[in-house]
């Protein structure tokens, strides 16, 4: 017998959510960050585990970018809707598990401060990356993909919080093109900051030296920390997420102010966020590279 | 997988999930593997491992599992499933991961021990291997001189191996192989094999449309992992379940249906089924006509009639006339809609019905043997016979690699075994032999019991440490165990044998429509000769002096047999070096390199030896989609006036056609015999086709207004392996206690409440255990299963403490008594677990109070009981036990009344073609 539950109606309300996206996404930016993790991110290629999700539904992924995303979600969200009709709730509640996971570990972190950095930099863009953006978290709500949690313990691995490890040993101009800074910085905002045309979205760490630029990219930060805070506390089910963006940003923008330079060897070093007796990320060596 | 990309207007494509597992370490990184260690955090520890595939000894269906051994301590860290394991596919059940306790229990036999004081005192020496094979192969050879072959028994509970203790029996010239099969299957085991020859069903559960389990049990317990990964897997594309159980198992909760018969009726039901499937016309007939030797029925059992194939569907039509729906649900007290149902389910799934029955009715019943014959009617019925979705016999199913070098058979007859009373027993009476040897019917010098502990686990115990602590009928009792256990207390040697991860064995199970071979094997050794140390054997690797049998049975017949002058030691000597014994790499070096098609071509491809190839990846798929093997053609064979077409005088296939020569079945026509010659000519011409034959625990011969109900003590629970899971702090943490189930109904009417004590008194004495009230049991019926009950007489030793009450034995003349002095406690030990013990109920050994029931056919013991409750006495306590050795030794008496001795026709003690365990010469079997 078909389950008589407002399960299939929901999943179905979730398909159109998603189905929708796939119609409205906003363009690209031409010649700036591309909408995926790998670029988002840039410390670790998601791609494999993207690829052993979708190959458990044999869905045939593309780019893996925001629409390669949101049609999987969409597909996943129908196959929910049609297994509790069909009386296959094991499949049913699988979709829905795989759907949150997917949310949860591979679209919310990095397209949340995608779509906003898009809409704050690109005004003809806002609408659509905003909606996106606030689908996402009203998803993230629904499922709780990342509640915050009291102490974190457990949450994350050591020397890790939801987004990555808090140390990383790249150049300083990797760094700060990663939403692990705490944002997203398209070209088009060094752009604007620096006075200059890029020939692509790079930075170098000779800007620095230059106080005005440090002070605009400081308190672009700066703003980032109050922005994550209330976008946390406006969501709970993803409230780790942007907390832990937050406490990134504050770093940056702490160092930013500081030296003028972010010490190479992480945020651990500048004296904020960790105190002495803090060994989880201290003393352990070189970061591990992230999988 | 099936993947459906239907893009609609929205690119969005449809969606169906796969099964395929993943994550896994692959398995070019299994010689390195590093991971963190989860205990060491917030810490980042790195551990690097060798995995190192072998198979699990917990159950029988052999699943594949991967020991993590630790590079830097040499030890073994935890188990996992093996994902190149066919059968298992990577995944376990509880038992798997639970071995890592097995083999680092604080309280591990690591020696060989030797009893001091009398049997069963207690006291106990450590000996060296080379003092324990001297004295027992010394004994063994003079026993051989004397032509006293019969006084050597090998007994065997879990074999976990496949060949290698036959092909040693056969170089020792013994017809001493013994088994636990007829407390186990030998019932089902003789209804499948009167159909076709092969005694065991191989369900193609994963391709079904309609599964019908007749065992629980089996799904819920014995091949647990591998048929019921599949099962689920079927049940997702759509299949339906039910399950035929008077108790909700675990797999009744997850079925469509829940038959809930009367113990002993199963057989009704389905023959009512197959009245229905009749009637509706929902039968193969094309299949049938092919494949039934109808007419050889029609032409013996119904002269009368002329020999046509729609004379004998009349014929069946007339026989099944009387098992209408009303009949059956009646009888069965199922309800007519739900059998019908169940009907209807089978006849829409067509060839796409699978089925299985193991014990469960069929081990529980006197004339349980005929609900396997009847259940595989319905498959010849629906045609869903080696189809797709369908069942197949089992040795389609199963891989049997040659042995090296194989002896011929012997030309004995061991009484002992297989008495003239019981032609048609699949396997050995072993329930018998205490009483056996108390009538004079034989002596044993030197008795091998090997992972088996018949005091526990058979019906009867009593009567065996009777006969046990008698040395003039048990000369020498060795123990070969992993465990301590209660017959290895009443042992002369104990010599304490690797588990799964700890020795070499073959193995191929029937766990889907495939044929695979799995490798068990040492995985210390493994490990440390993959980093450059030698063993001279495994027991230098393995935890203490804990050995392995291959090498011990090599090294034993050497010892039988030290200047080769009895004809043993030379095949057991090396191929390369006669002066030296075989190798476990050349044994099965040889196996792997001769006799597994395909696996040295799929190692060459790898760069390696298929022993190498066997060592990395623990298993082999030899075939997959195995199905309809009798319609394989065969081409040269000599075709006789019978229509059997033979090669070498032996049958391998039939006429089924004109010019048509098939392979066909195991059976004496080769066909599906839905009557049996063979029956009629040994005088069971009743019983020759599928009927229904009345239990012992019958419900209309019950006082059930009264305080008789009928027991059901025989469903597993799932965690638990007989024996073998005592030191398994896992488990035993999961599984404790073991109450009687009994219906609210019987409750009220008898006037318990949950955790009453009770007496539940059978025919030979009485046990004492608590009330559960729980409607998952049919009224009329209760049941308490095995696994629990476990008990030692020594505070610090004899059984494991993690399981066992300490229990006192005392016994006057034939009366014995069993008291719990307590139950299990936190101890302390190496482990610290042991001091964490919160359990405390180690449960009641019923089966001790249970009389043999040897069916007289199939010569399976009968497991259920009819038993009185009553409330227990004023001095009665919780697990308590009382019995009449000499009681039991008259149920004995009356049961062997049943049967029909031989010898049958041309003077034979059994027919030839039906199996049995290390097969004899052809004049063996004349009296």
């Amino acid at each position: 017998m078909p389950i008589d539950s407002d399960a299939a109606s929901a999943a179905d309300h979730e398909f159109e959510v998603w189905a929708g996206l796939t119609r409205s996404l906003p363009d690209s930016p031409p010649g700036d960050l591309a909408p995926i993790e790998a670029a988002v991110v840039r410390f670790h290629d998601p791609r494999p585990d993207l690829e052993r999700r979708a190959a458990a539904w044999g869905y045939e992924l593309g780019q893996g970018d925001l629409g390669d995303l949101a049609r999987f979600g969409a597909a996943l969200a129908r196959a929910e809707a049609e297994a509790w009709r069909a009386d296959e709730p094991h499949l049913a509640t699988r979709a829905l598990e795989d759907r949150r996971f997917l949310v949860g570990d591979r679209i919310i972190h990095w397209a949340v401060p995608y779509l906003d950095a898009v809409g704050r930099c690109y005004p003809d863009r806002r609408q659509p990356a905003y909606r996106y953006r606030d689908a996402l978290l009203a998803m993230g709500e629904r499922m709780r993909c990342a509640p915050a949690v009291v102490g974190r313990e457990g949450v994350a691995a050591p020397g890790e919080d939801s987004f990555g490890p808090l140390e990383v040993s790249a150049a300083l101009g990797e760094r700060l093109l990663s939403v692990w800074s705490g944002l997203v910085v398209f070209r088009a905002t060094l752009e604007s900051m620096h006075g200059h045309r890029l020939e692509g979205r790079s930075f170098d760490e000779d800007w620095l030296d230059d106080p005005s630029f440090r002070r605009d990219l400081t308190t672009l930060y700066q703003i980032a920390v109050r922005r994550w805070i209330r976008i946390a506390e406006s969501h709970p089910g993803t409230a780790r997420l942007w907390l832990d963006l937050s406490e990134r940003a504050e770093k940056t923008s702490a160092a930013l102010a500081r030296s003028g330079r972010l010490l190479v060897s992480g945020y651990g070093d500048d004296g904020h966020g960790h105190d002495e007796d803090d060994q989880t990320h201290k003393g352990q060596g070189p970061p591990e590279p992230a999988e | 997988m099936t993947t459906h990309q239907e893009h609609d207007d929205l690119a969005i494509p449809r969606l169906q999930p796969g099964s395929e597992l993943v994550n896994y370490p692959p398995p070019d990184r299994w010689d390195d593997w590093e991971e963190y260690d989860a205990k060491a955090w917030p810490e980042r520890v790195k551990n690097r491992f060798r995995l190192v595939p072998t198979t699990c000894f917990n159950c029988e269906s052999a699943c594949g599992l991967l020991a993590y051994v630790d590079q830097d301590t040499g030890e073994v860290r935890r188990f996992e499933g093996n994902p190149a394991h066919p059968g298992s596919r990577g995944r376990n059940c509880a038992k798997g991961p639970a071995t890592i306790n097995q083999m680092y229990d604080p309280e591990r036999i690591l020696h060989p021990m030797r009893r001091r004081g009398p049997r069963g005192s207690g006291e106990w020496e450590q000996v060296s291997w080379e003092e324990a094979l001297e004295d027992i192969g010394g004994r063994m050879r003079k026993a051989i001189q004397q032509g006293r072959h019969d006084e050597i028994m090998y007994h065997v509970g879990r074999p976990g191996e496949d060949g290698f203790m036959d092909r040693t029996l056969k170089a020792w010239g013994v017809d001493g192989h013994n088994s636990h099969t007829n407390v186990c299957s030998s019932g089902a085991r003789v209804g499948y094999a009167t159909w076709m020859g092969h005694d065991r069903p191989s369900a193609d559960f994963a391709n079904a449309d309609f599964i019908l389990l007749l065992s629980a049990h089996l799904e819920t317990g014995h091949y647990f992992n591998p048929h019921a990964q599949r099962i689920i897997e079927a049940k997702q594309k759509g299949a339906k379940l039910a399950t035929v159980d008077p108790r909700l198992s675990n797999t009744a909760s997850m079925s469509d249906y829940w038959l809930s018969p009367w113990p002993g009726t199963e057989a009704a039901l389905l023959l009512a089924i197959a009245r229905l499937l009749l009637a509706w016309d929902a039968v193969d007939h094309d299949f049938i006509r092919r494949w039934v030797n109808w007419e050889q029925t029609l032409v013996e059992r119904y002269p009368d009639r002329a020999v046509t194939y729609d004379n004998f569907v009349v014929v069946m039509k007339e026989q099944y006339a009387s098992y209408t729906l009303e009949y059956a649900a009646e009888e069965t007290g199922v309800a007519a809609d739900r059998i019908e149902a169940v009907a209807l389910e089978i006849a829409r799934a067509g060839h796409r019905f699978a089925s299985h029955t193991w014990r469960s009715a069929g081990s529980g019943n006197l004339g349980g043997w005929q609900v396997a014959r009847c259940l595989w009617f319905l498959h010849v019925l629906t045609g869903a016979v080696g189809t797709e979705g369908g069942t197949s016999p089992n040795s389609w199913d199963k891989f049997k690699p040659e042995h090296w070098n194989m002896p011929p058979p012997h030309s004995r007859w061991n009484e002992l075994l297989w008495p003239i009373e019981y032609p048609f027993s699949h396997h050995e009476l072993s329930i018998l032999l205490p009483h056996f040897l108390k009538e004079g019917r034989g002596r044993l010098e030197v008795y091998f019991t090997r992972v088996f502990n018949p005091v526990w686990t058979y019906p009867d115990g009593f009567s065996w440490i009777e006969a046990l602590t008698d040395e003039e009928k048990v000369g020498l009792h060795v123990a070969l165990t992993p465990t301590w256990s209660e017959t290895a207390w009443y042992a002369d040697y104990v010599l304490p044998m690797g588990i799964s991860a700890e020795r070499h064995d073959t193995h191929s199970y029937e766990t889907h429509a495939g044929r695979w071979l799995g490798f068990r094997q040492p995985v210390l050794r493994v490990a440390g000769e993959r980093d450059g140390r030698e063993y001279r054997r495994t027991y230098d690797a393995n935890p203490g002096e804990v050995w392995e049998e291959t090498e011990f049975w090599i090294d034993l017949s050497w010892q039988v047999d030290p200047d080769g002058s009895l004809g043993i030691r030379k095949w057991f000597e090396s191929p390369n070096d006669p002066t030296r014994p075989v190798s476990v790499d050349e044994y099965y070096g040889w196996m792997f390199e001769n006799s597994v098609p395909g696996l040295p071509e799929r190692a060459a491809a790898e760069g390696l030896t298929p022993l190498e190839f066997m060592r990395k990846y623990g298993a082999f798929e030899v075939d997959k989609d195995i199905y309809e093997v009798h319609e394989r053609s065969v081409a040269d064979g000599d075709l006789g006036l019978d229509g059997l077409a033979r090669k070498n005088g032996k049958a391998i296939g039939v006429e089924v056609a004109p010019g048509e020569v098939k392979t066909g079945f195991d059976s004496p026509s080769r066909k599906l015999e839905w009557w049996s010659q063979t029956m009629h000519d040994w005088g069971w011409e009743e019983e020759a086709i599928p009927t229904y034959l009345n239990t012992h625990v019958y419900w209309r011969d019950m006082d059930l207004a009264g305080n008789e109900r009928i027991l059901v003590p025989i469903f597993r629970l799932p965690t638990l392996i007989h024996s073998r899971s005592g030191n398994a702090k896992y488990l035993y943490e999961i599984s404790h206690g073991h109450p009687l189930w009994m219906h609210p109904s019987d409750a009220d009417e008898l006037g318990y409440g949950t955790g009453d004590l009770v007496r539940i008194n059978t025919d030979i004495g009485y046990f004492v255990m608590r009330v559960w009230r729980t409607e998952g049991i049919r009224p009329g019926v209760v049941a308490a299963s095995h696994h629990l009950g476990r008990w030692r007489l020594d505070d610090a030793r004899g059984n494991g403490r993690w399981s066992s009450a300490l229990v006192d034995i005392k016994n006057q003349g034939t009366q014995w008594t069993m008291r719990q002095k307590k139950g299990i406690e936190p101890f302390d030990s190496d482990d610290p677990d042991s001091a964490r013990i919160w359990w405390r109920d180690a449960g009641v050994h019923q089966n001790i109070a249970f009389p043999v029931h040897p069916d007289p056919i199939s010569g399976m013991h009968a497991w259920h009981q009819r038993v009185r409750i009553t409330p227990a006495e004023g001095s009665d306590r919780y697990g308590d036990v009382s019995v009449d050795t000499a009681r039991s030794h008259e149920v004995y008496r009356e049961w062997l009344q049943l049967t029909k001795a031989g010898p049958g026709p041309e003077g034979l003690r059994r027919p030839r073609w039906l199996h049995r365990p290390v097969k004899p010469t052809p004049d063996a079997y004349r009296l």
